[in-house]
Formats: structure tokens, C-alpha cells, sequence
């Protein structure tokens, strides 16, 4: 189908959302809280884009990571309107995180180095990509949200059970900004703890009933290295991508997550929106 | 148990996390019947999973962990989710509560009136802090923002009855009659 981005002509396939169809075009929007192997959650806001469906007057701004293209959509991507609303929601994720990397270079991409609000120091933006690459990618549901309001925060049922955490490190890997703490958690729990533990890529089903000898110290591990090179990125990821990449048309059921077994996705595919490896 | 297995058991044990975190009490056995009569009650569907917790907080007058962790099984909805719904809203409790709701007002009105000297002799005579529960589970103590009745103030509610035109001295009093 077509649709019209910047003024210019596009092809979008059925089902794409305006981010990742503009991402296809070569055109880039900042998408913090998106990730290739995840649903779309629209939580960072600041993919917004402009938008008039076709016959419609009016130009609104949308969250373009959660609207789906439609023939004959007009998208512009870098208006007055949109640098100004990005610019302010730029400035409350400097005052939430001002020391997180990822934040501040996010930031000076789009031209805002500093900040009118007072500053909370968090590196967490609440982006909800562990959280949700824990349920959806995993299927551990190890983590979760708690609280609300500047209360909230990712964290383990009554902030200490880790008992569904298989320390797969999906989480690590997918935070952009180092902030989430649950693997290494539950890794120094388990060697405080002693004695034998499954290798993680047994838990993950990659490997079948391996013991760990190295205390968990993955990153002295062959088996860890290996996995890692092979897949180019988390091992998780790259199975979850490509079951994703496997479903065809919209509207598949979603299959109940087990621990270890990806969820077969149900949405529409998305191809682009790389984050990390 | 083989090997392997014997390994699974320990890892994905509460109980060895628990020891781990420094707990040292293992989450006691719950009410199945009295829960499986509420899940029941709403079609056993995790959509009403908040109508659930309210049952069941209604019930215990707070959320206890052994129940979530039931209901958490039976619905097959995840603890975080449970744990996330529970501290998201204020009228969920994971705190056991104590027998009496003290509830003293410290709005406009009562704090002119001298709310907080109240505040501090209800503190003292219960020696806890508010949003805290007495140790023998007598009295439970939050602070809130207009009772609704103004004319009256300063104004505390215990188990919902009014006691108005408090002051430090009479308050004592009026929680001494809740055993
Ligand atoms: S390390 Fe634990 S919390 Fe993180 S994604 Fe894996 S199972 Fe979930
Ligand atoms: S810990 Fe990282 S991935 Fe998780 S919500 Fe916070 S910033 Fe996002
Ligand atoms: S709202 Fe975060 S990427 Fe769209
Ligand atoms: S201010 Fe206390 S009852 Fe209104």
C-alpha cells in the first residue's frame, strides 16, 4: 500500500506500523521503548510523529511505534510541533536519568542538553523492555512494575523472589541503559548459595541438562561465548526473531508462555527497529 | 529425583530464595476453599483479577502472600503481575491490618483545629507511626485529607464511627473503648 511520509511517496506493507514502515524508508525516529522482538507498549513517547488519515483535515500527533499505516496516510516526521513536544519529553527523561549514557546522547541527538526540572538521578526510564522481554521473549515473568507514579519501578514480587528468574540475562541485554539489576541478582544468589546450579542455557532450552563448573561466572564461559557469537546477539533474541519472522498474516493465537519457550508472537511482524546487536 | 532434577527443585524454590534474601519464614498454607469460593464467584477468568484481590482483601482486610501466590497458580497470571496490581492501587494492602481502623483527619479545617497535636497523641498512645500497625494488632493508623464533616473538627473515625472536637487529652479515651 501506499502512503505518503515527508511529503514523499512510500510503499508499506499491511500491517506495519508508521515507525517501522518509516525505518524501512531509511527515515529515523527515536523509539526508546521499542525493540524488534517485542509487542509495541507506547510507553517513551518519543516516537511521535504527525499524522492525517486520508479525507481527514486534521493533523494529529501520534505514538508512530503503535499506529498501524494505512493507504493513503500522510505522515511528517520533523515538524516544529514534533521537535518542541520531543524536546520537552527529552527534558523530563534528563531529569529522571541525567548520568545514563543512552539518555544523554539520546538528548543532544535531538539538540537538549539540560534540563528545566530537578533531577531524580534513576538510570531506569521505565521503558518496560525488561519487563516485557522477560514475559515475552523468555517466559519467565520474573519481573515486573511495582508501585505507581514516581514510586514506580521494576521489581520481583515482594522485592526479593527471584524464583521464576532463570538469569538468562534477556534483560541485561535489552535495557538500554545498564539499569536493571535482576540477573546479576539472582547470579549472586545463586553462588552465595553454593553447590550445584543448572547451566543457564540448559534453563534457557538451548542445552540439555548441563551443570554449571564455573560458579556462574558466565563470562569466562565457552558455552556462554559460544551461543553469544553464534547468535550475533542474545541467544533469546535471535529465537524469539525468528519465530517472529515465522508467523505469517495477523491475528495467530497467542501461545501461553512457558518458562524457556518463546511465546509464538501474535502481532503483525516487525522487521526493523534494532536497538542493540 | 534424578540429578538434574534435584538441581531444578532447589533453584526455582521460594524457599531457598527466601533464605537467600534473609527470610527465614516459609509463606504458610492457604485457605483454598474460602479463595477457590471467590475465584468461582467470578468465572475463574484472570480478566477479573482485580475484582478477585478485592474479595479476597475484603476478607482478610489485606492481601495475604499465600493467597496471591494460590490465585496466581490457579489463574495462571503471574505473582509479578499480581504483585504490580497490588501496589499499584492504594486500596490494596499487603500488610496484615489490625482489628481497628483509626483514621484521623488532617485536612484544612481539622488542621487549624489542631490536627496535628492529635496526631501526635495518637502517635504516642499507640506508639506507631502513621500508615504503621500496632504490634498486637490492635489498632491500624492512617492520616486523611477531609472526613467530611468539618463542622466537627478536629475528627478521627475508628471502624467508621465519628469522633469529633478531639483534642490530645479525650483522644486517648476514645481508643481505649476498642478492644
Ligand atoms: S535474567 Fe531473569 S529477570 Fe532477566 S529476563 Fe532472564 S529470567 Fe527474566
Ligand atoms: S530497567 Fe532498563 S529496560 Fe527496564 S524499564 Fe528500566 S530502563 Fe527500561
Ligand atoms: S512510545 Fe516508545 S517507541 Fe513509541
Ligand atoms: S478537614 Fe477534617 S473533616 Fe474536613
Amino acid at each position: 500500500m501506499k502512503f505518503t511520509l515527508n511529503g514523499g511517496t512510500r510503499q508499506a506493507r499491511d500491517g506495519q506500523t508508521v515507525l517501522d514502515a518509516a525505518r524501512a524508508a531509511g527515515v529515523d525516529i527515536p523509539a526508546a521503548c521499542a525493540h524488534e522482538a517485542l509487542e509495541p507498549y507506547g510507553a517513551c513517547r518519543l516516537c511521535i510523529v504527525e499524522v492525517r488519515e486520508r479525507g481527514k483535515k486534521r493533523w494529529r500527533v501520534v505514538t508512530s511505534c503503535l499506529y498501524p499505516v494505512a493507504e493513503g496516510l500522510e505522515v511528517r516526521c520533523d515538524t516544529r510541533k514534533i521537535r518542541k513536544l520531543r524536546a520537552f519529553l527529552l527534558e523530563l527523561l534528563l531529569a529522571r536519568s541525567p548520568n545514563a549514557p543512552y539518555v544523554k546522547e539520546l538528548a543532544a541527538r535531538y539538540g537538549v542538553s539540560k534540563t528545566r526540572f530537578s533531577r531524580l538521578d534513576d538510570d531506569c526510564i521505565l521503558c518496560g523492555l525488561c519487563v516485557r522481554a522477560c514475559a515475552e521473549v523468555v517466559g519467565a515473568n520474573a519481573i515486573g512494575f511495582s508501585r505507581r507514579g514516581i514510586g514506580r519501578k521494576v521489581d520481583s514480587p515482594y522485592g526479593i523472589d527471584h524464583s521464576k528468574c532463570i538469569a538468562c540475562g534477556v534483560c541485561t541485554f535489552v535495557c538500554p541503559t545498564g539499569a536493571v539489576q535482576m540477573e546479576y541478582a539472582r547470579v549472586m544468589e545463586l553462588r552465595a548459595q553454593g553447590g550445584e546450579h543448572l547451566c543457564r542455557y540448559t534453563l534457557m532450552g538451548f542445552l540439555p541438562d548441563a551443570v554449571c563448573s564455573l560458579n556462574y561466572e558466565c563470562a569466562r564461559c565457552e558455552i556462554d561465548q559460544k551461543y553469544r557469537a553464534e547468535a550475533g546477539t542474545h541467544p533469546l533474541v535471535a529465537r524469539a526473531l525468528a519465530l517472529k519472522s515465522g508467523v505469517t498474516g495477523k491475528g495467530a493465537p497467542r501461545k501461553k508462555a512457558s518458562r524457556g519457550r518463546k511465546p509464538a508472537a501474535s502481532r503483525a511482524k516487525r522487521s526493523s527497529g534494532r536497538r542493540r546487536g | 529425583m534424578g540429578r538434574i532434577e534435584t538441581i531444578r527443585a532447589i533453584e526455582t524454590s521460594l524457599e531457598s530464595r527466601r533464605a537467600a534474601a534473609g527470610f527465614a519464614t516459609t509463606p504458610a498454607a492457604p485457605d483454598a476453599p474460602a479463595v477457590e469460593t471467590i475465584l468461582d464467584r467470578h468465572g475463574r477468568a484472570s480478566a477479573q483479577i482485580i475484582a478477585i484481590l478485592q474479595d479476597l482483601q475484603e476478607q482478610h482486610r489485606y492481601l495475604p502472600e499465600p493467597e496471591l501466590r494460590y490465585i496466581s497458580r490457579q489463574l495462571d497470571v503471574p505473582m509479578t503481575r499480581l504483585y504490580a496490581i497490588a501496589t499499584f492501587y492504594k486500596a490494596f494492602r499487603l500488610e496484615p491490618r489490625g482489628r481497628h481502623e483509626v483514621c484521623l483527619c488532617m485536612g484544612t479545617a481539622c488542621h487549624v483545629r489542631g490536627g496535628e497535636r492529635v496526631k501526635d497523641a495518637i502517635e504516642r498512645s499507640l506508639g506507631v507511626a502513621a500508615g504503621e500497625t500496632t504490634a498486637d494488632m490492635r489498632f491500624s493508623f492512617e492520616t486523611v485529607r477531609c472526613l467530611g464533616c468539618c463542622g466537627q473538627a478536629p475528627v478521627m473515625t475508628v471502624d467508621g464511627k465519628i469522633y469529633g472536637k478531639l483534642d490530645h487529652l479525650t483522644v486517648g479515651a476514645a481508643l481505649e473503648s476498642h478492644t
